[in-house]
C-alpha cells in the first residue's frame, strides 16, 4: 500500500459507511416516532432499541472521526481500489437489478434463460456453452418448480 | 432409552435415509464451491420446508449443514480457498501439504478427523442431554429473555469485527423484527400502511438477501476463476488412506479437538471460526514441534477438522434446547424448524426427544456417508472447485430469486430480497455483523414475547432471579472481556 496520502480523501468521513449510519439512525428514530400512538407494550422494544442504538451510531461516527484524526488519511491507492471495487459492485448490482426488471416485465421463464446466457457470454463462455447451460438450467427449473413442486413462477406484466 | 431407540428408528426410515443422501450430495457440492457453503445453500431450500414432515426435511437440512464444512475443507486443502469460514484454519497446513504433493493425504486426514469429530459429538450430546434436560425445563420467561441477550452478545463479542459494529447489527435486526403485528397486543407497528408488512418480514428473502445474494455479488465483483486447475493433480486413494492412518497416530489430539469443538458449539453464537481457532491453537501449543504448524503439519489439519465437525452437535443441542442458534447457519436451521411447525426450546426436548436424538445421529451418519463419497470421488469434487465465478453466479442468482419468490409466490418478496441484498452488501463491505443481524431478526419475536411475560410475571427486576442473574453476569463478563486491551488488539488485527 502506497505510503503517500491524499489530503482530500483524508478530510472527509467515508461516505458509504456514513450514509449507512445515517440510514440506521433514521430507522431508529422512525421506530420511536411511528410507535408513539401505541400502548406502552407496543412502544417498549422500539424505545429500548433506540436508547441503545442511537448512542452506538454516534459512537461509531466518533470512531470514524477519531481514526481520521489519528492520521488515518486514505492512501491514494486505497482510494483508487475503493473506486474500482465500487464500480464492479455497481456493475454486479446492475445485472441483478436487470434480471429483476426483466422478470417483472417478461416473467421468470423468459428472464432466466436470457440472464444465464447473457451473463455467461460476458464472462467469456462461448455461445454454445452459454445457450446449453441456459437451456438446461431453465428446463430443470421449470421441471422442479412448475411441475414437481407446483409453484407457478411469476409470468410478468405482459403475460397475464 | 426409548427416545434413543426412537431416534435410531427414525433415522433408518427409507425417506429419512434418502433425505440424508441428498443432503450429503448438496452439502458437499455447495461446501466445495467457495462463496456458496451451507449458509448460502440452506436458505434456498427453506421455501420447500413449509408443512413438510420434519422426519424427512430435517435430516436433509442437517446433512447439508454437517457436510458443508467437509466440502469446504476440500477447496481449502487443494486451493487454499476456504469453502466456508471455519475452513480457514484447515488452509494453514492443508495447502502447504498440497504444495508438497500430499494433497490426497491431507484430504484423507481431514475426512477421518471430521468423521471422528462427528461421532464424538453425537456421543457427548447423547450423554449430556439427560443432564441438560432438568436445567432446560427450569427455564422461565425471565431466563429466556436473558438467554436471548446472551446468545446475541456471544455472536457480537466473539465474532470478527468491532464490538460497536456488531452491536449495531444486532440492534437493527431486532428493530426489523418488530415490524408488523405486536406478538402480544396485536398492534401494527412501522408498516407505513403496507398490508403486506402486517405479518412482519418473511424470513426467506431476508436470509437470501443478507447471505446468498450478497455472496453472489461479492463473487461477481471478483470476476476471476475460483481456483487454478493444476492444483487438483496427483490425487490418489492410496494417499488418502495414508491420511486416515495419520488420524489414528494422533488420536488423542483428535479426541481433544473434538471436545473443544463440541463445547464451543454449545455456547450460543460462538460459531465455527472460534472453535477451529481455539482447537488449532491448543494443538500448536501442546505440540513438541510447534514450528511445523503453518508449514504443512498434518496435526494442524486434524485439529481444525475434528473441532469443525464436533461443534455441530453442540450447536444443534443449543438450538433445540434453548431455541438459541449456535451460529449463523443454525439461525437459518432455527427458521427451518419453525417453518416445519416445530418450536425449538425447552418443550422440544419434552415433546420431540426422539426426533432430537435422530438429528444427532444424522450428523454422524451424514459424515460417514460423506467420508466414503469424498474418498471415492476426490478427483471429481476437485473439478467443481475450479468453476469460473461467472458460471456460478449465472446459475445461482436465478435460483435465489425463485427461492425468495416461491415461499409466498409474491413479487413483493423479491423486492425485499433486493433490499436485504443491498443491506447485506453494505454490511459486509463495512464490517457490520450480518449473523448478529439475522440472529436478532429471528429471535426478535421470542425476545419481545418473553420480555412481556417476564415483566408481567416478575416485574421490572426480573433479571434478579438467581439463574437470570447468573446469565446476566456472564453476558456482562463477555462485554468486559471484549473491552480488554488484548482482545481489542486482536480485533484490530482482524
Amino acid at each position: 500500500v502506497s505510503q503517500s496520502t491524499s489530503s482530500q480523501a483524508g478530510r472527509r468521513l467515508p461516505l458509504g459507511e456514513t450514509t449507512f449510519l445515517a440510514i440506521a439512525f433514521a430507522c431508529l428514530v422512525i421506530g420511536i416516532v411511528f410507535t408513539r400512538d401505541l400502548t406502552a407494550n407496543g412502544q417498549l422494544v422500539p424505545e429500548i432499541l433506540a436508547l441503545i442504538g442511537i448512542p452506538l451510531v454516534a459512537l461509531r461516527v466518533a470512531q470514524l472521526l477519531r481514526r481520521k484524526d489519528k492520521g488515518g488519511t486514505v492512501a491514494e491507492q486505497d482510494v483508487a481500489e475503493s473506486a474500482s471495487s465500487t464500480r464492479e459492485l455497481l456493475v454486479a448490482g446492475g445485472w441483478v437489478v436487470g434480471f429483476f426488471l426483466m422478470s417483472l416485465l417478461a416473467g421468470m421463464l423468459v428472464a432466466i434463460p436470457v440472464f444465464i446466457a447473457a451473463y455467461l457470454r460476458q464472462g467469456g463462455t462461448g455461445w454454445r456453452g452459454s445457450i446449453t447451460t441456459s437451456a438446461v438450467t431453465t428446463a430443470l427449473t421449470f421441471a422442479a418448480f412448475e411441475r414437481a413442486l407446483d409453484i407457478e413462477l411469476y409470468r410478468g406484466i405482459f403475460w397475464p | 432409552m426409548g427416545a434413543y431407540l426412537e431416534g435410531l428408528t427414525l433415522m433408518f426410515q427409507p425417506a429419512t435415509l434418502a433425505g440424508i443422501c441428498l443432503g450429503v450430495v448438496v452439502g458437499l457440492v455447495a461446501g466445495a464451491i467457495p462463496g456458496l457453503g451451507g449458509l448460502v445453500v440452506l436458505p434456498l431450500f427453506l421455501p420447500f420446508m413449509h408443512g413438510l414432515d420434519p422426519s424427512i426435511g430435517l435430516p436433509f437440512l442437517v446433512s447439508i449443514v454437517s457436510v458443508g464444512f467437509i466440502g469446504g475443507s476440500i477447496s481449502a486443502i487443494l486451493l487454499n480457498v476456504p469453502g466456508t469460514g471455519p475452513n480457514v484454519m484447515t488452509c494453514l497446513d492443508g495447502y502447504p501439504m498440497t504444495q508438497r504433493g500430499e494433497g490426497a493425504r491431507a484430504l484423507g486426514a481431514s475426512r477421518m478427523a471430521s468423521l471422528l469429530g462427528s461421532f464424538m459429538t453425537t456421543i457427548w450430546a447423547i450423554l449430556i442431554i439427560p443432564l441438560l434436560l432438568p436445567i432446560v425445563l427450569a427455564m422461565r420467561s425471565a431466563e429466556m429473555v436473558l438467554i436471548v441477550l446472551m446468545g446475541l452478545s456471544f455472536l457480537v463479542v466473539l465474532s470478527k469485527g468491532s464490538l460497536v459494529t456488531g452491536m449495531i447489527g444486532a440492534v437493527l435486526g431486532l428493530l426489523v423484527s418488530s415490524i408488523g403485528f405486536h406478538s402480544v397486543t396485536g398492534e401494527v407497528r412501522m408498516t407505513f400502511g403496507i398490508p403486506l408488512l402486517y405479518e412482519g418480514l418473511p424470513l426467506v428473502p431476508v436470509v437470501l438477501g443478507l447471505f446468498a445474494m450478497t455472496e453472489m455479488i461479492d463473487l461477481a465483483t471478483k470476476r476471476t476463476s475460483i481456483a487454478a486447475p493444476e492444483s487438483i493433480e496427483n490425487m490418489s486413494m492410496r494417499m488418502a488412506l495414508e491420511g486416515y492412518k495419520d488420524v489414528w497416530r494422533h488420536k488423542w489430539l483428535s479426541l481433544r479437538s473434538s471436545g473443544i469443538g463440541f463445547i464451543a458449539g454449545l455456547i450460543p453464537g460462538m460459531g465455527g471460526d472460534v472453535a477451529t481457532f481455539i482447537s488449532y491453537g491448543q494443538a500448536k501449543q501442546l505440540s513438541k514441534d510447534p514450528d511445523r504448524f503453518g508449514n504443512g503439519a498434518v496435526e494442524g489439519v486434524i485439529a481444525a477438522e475434528s473441532a469443525n465437525d464436533a461443534k455441530e452437535g453442540g450447536a444443534l443441542l443449543t438450538t433445540l434446547a434453548f431455541g438459541i442458534p449456535g451460529s449463523a447457519i443454525w439461525a437459518i436451521m432455527l427458521g427451518a424448524l419453525l417453518t416445519m411447525g416445530l418450536t425449538p426450546g425447552p418443550r422440544m426436548f419434552e415433546e420431540q426427544l426422539g426426533l432430537s436424538f435422530g438429528m444427532l445421529y444424522v450428523i454422524a451418519f451424514a459424515s460417514l456417508i460423506a467420508t466414503i463419497v469424498t474418498t471415492v470421488a476426490i478427483p471429481l469434487l476437485g473439478k467443481v472447485t475450479v468453476l469460473p465465478s461467472h458460471q456460478v453466479v449465472a446459475v445461482v442468482v436465478p435460483i435465489v430469486f425463485i427461492g425468495a419468490y416461491a415461499a409466498n409466490e409474491d413479487v413483493f418478496d423479491i423486492l425485499l430480497l433486493l433490499l436485504f441484498t443491498a443491506l447485506g452488501v453494505v454490511m459486509k463491505r463495512f464490517g457490520y455483523n450480518r449473523p448478529a443481524f439475522l440472529l436478532a431478526f429471528i429471535l426478535g419475536f421470542l425476545f419481545e414475547l418473553e420480555l412481556f411475560k417476564a415483566l408481567n410475571a416478575y416485574g421490572p427486576f426480573f433479571f434478579l432471579r438467581p439463574i437470570s442473574f447468573a446469565i446476566l453476569l456472564i453476558t456482562v463478563g463477555l462485554f468486559v472481556y471484549a473491552m480488554l486491551p488484548r482482545r481489542q488488539k486482536e480485533t484490530e488485527k482482524v
